[in-house]
């Protein structure tokens, strides 16, 4: 999990943004502000697993220059922002599930599980692994 | 914003030049400034551009574009006015007190 966070925070720097790694409370998630390319990541956050995702989530919300109000409040439910930044985020995650798994031991339970995908981009989950094993 | 701002919007904030975009969407590499002339892409073109900036065809068409800006004219307006930098939490979950102070001065960079 830690090899992937590490992946993640280059492929933040190759794109000029900022990370930055600080434990805090066990409750505090991911922030980002997109305008300045600076992301916060709790790393005492209560759920490990879940913090390539989270970090992979505000990395898009950087690259899809998610910084005014009126882009915000224009996304519909379908296009809006946060869930272009849950597919790009599990985009960039598939292939570390992937990885060499043989394909009957790729599900979509294994990667939520692996990233603790909450249950609500369940199909989100499902339309991307699929993507990507279908190319 | 035109359909050609939109895609020079995209290109830049991945760190990708319109020929780069053109190439890895399988156009000549000059295809994307014909846009800047007039000239609307077709449907398929603005299909493969969105995938290689992994967008959405209507962040990129200024014909959706404007019948949303038409929809939330008022709306625009109001927001406008605010340039305060935007700070996003994962899932919109809110924030503990205790950290708020720390994360807003990492994040507003200065």
């Amino acid at each position: 999990m830690d090899e992937i966070l590490k992946d993640l925070a280059n492929y933040a720097l190759d794109h000029k943004i900022g990370v930055f790694f600080r434990p805090v409370s066990l409750e505090t998630v991911a922030q980002v502000n997109p305008r300045k390319r600076l992301i916060f990541i709790n790393t005492n956050y209560k759920i490990k697993e879940q913090l390539p995702l989270q970090l992979a989530h505000e990395i898009c919300h950087v690259m899809n220059g998610d910084d005014s109000l009126n882009r915000l409040y224009y996304s519909s439910s379908l296009y809006g922002v946060e869930n272009q930044a849950n597919i790009g985020a599990l985009r960039m995650l598939a292939p570390y599930y992937i990885e060499d798994k043989p394909e009957e031991y790729i599900t979509v339970d294994g990667f939520m599980e692996t990233f603790a995908i909450p249950e609500h981009q369940r199909a989100i989950a499902e339309h991307v692994l699929f993507n990507v094993i279908g190319t | 914003m035109t359909t050609f701002d939109n895609i020079k919007k995209y290109s830049s904030l991945r760190k990708l030049s319109l020929r780069e975009v053109a190439r890895k969407a399988g156009l000549s590499e000059n295809a994307l400034y014909r846009y800047n002339q007039g000239i609307e892409p077709k449907f398929e073109t603005l299909k493969a551009v969105a995938k290689v900036l992994n967008v959405s065809v209507s962040d990129l068409s200024q014909q959706y574009d404007q019948e949303k800006a038409d929809n939330h004219k008022k709306t625009d307006v109001d927001l406008a006015k605010d340039d305060e930098d935007i700070i996003l939490s994962f899932d919109g979950k809110p924030i503990p007190d205790e950290d708020k102070e720390l994360i807003r001065r990492l994040l507003r960079g200065k």
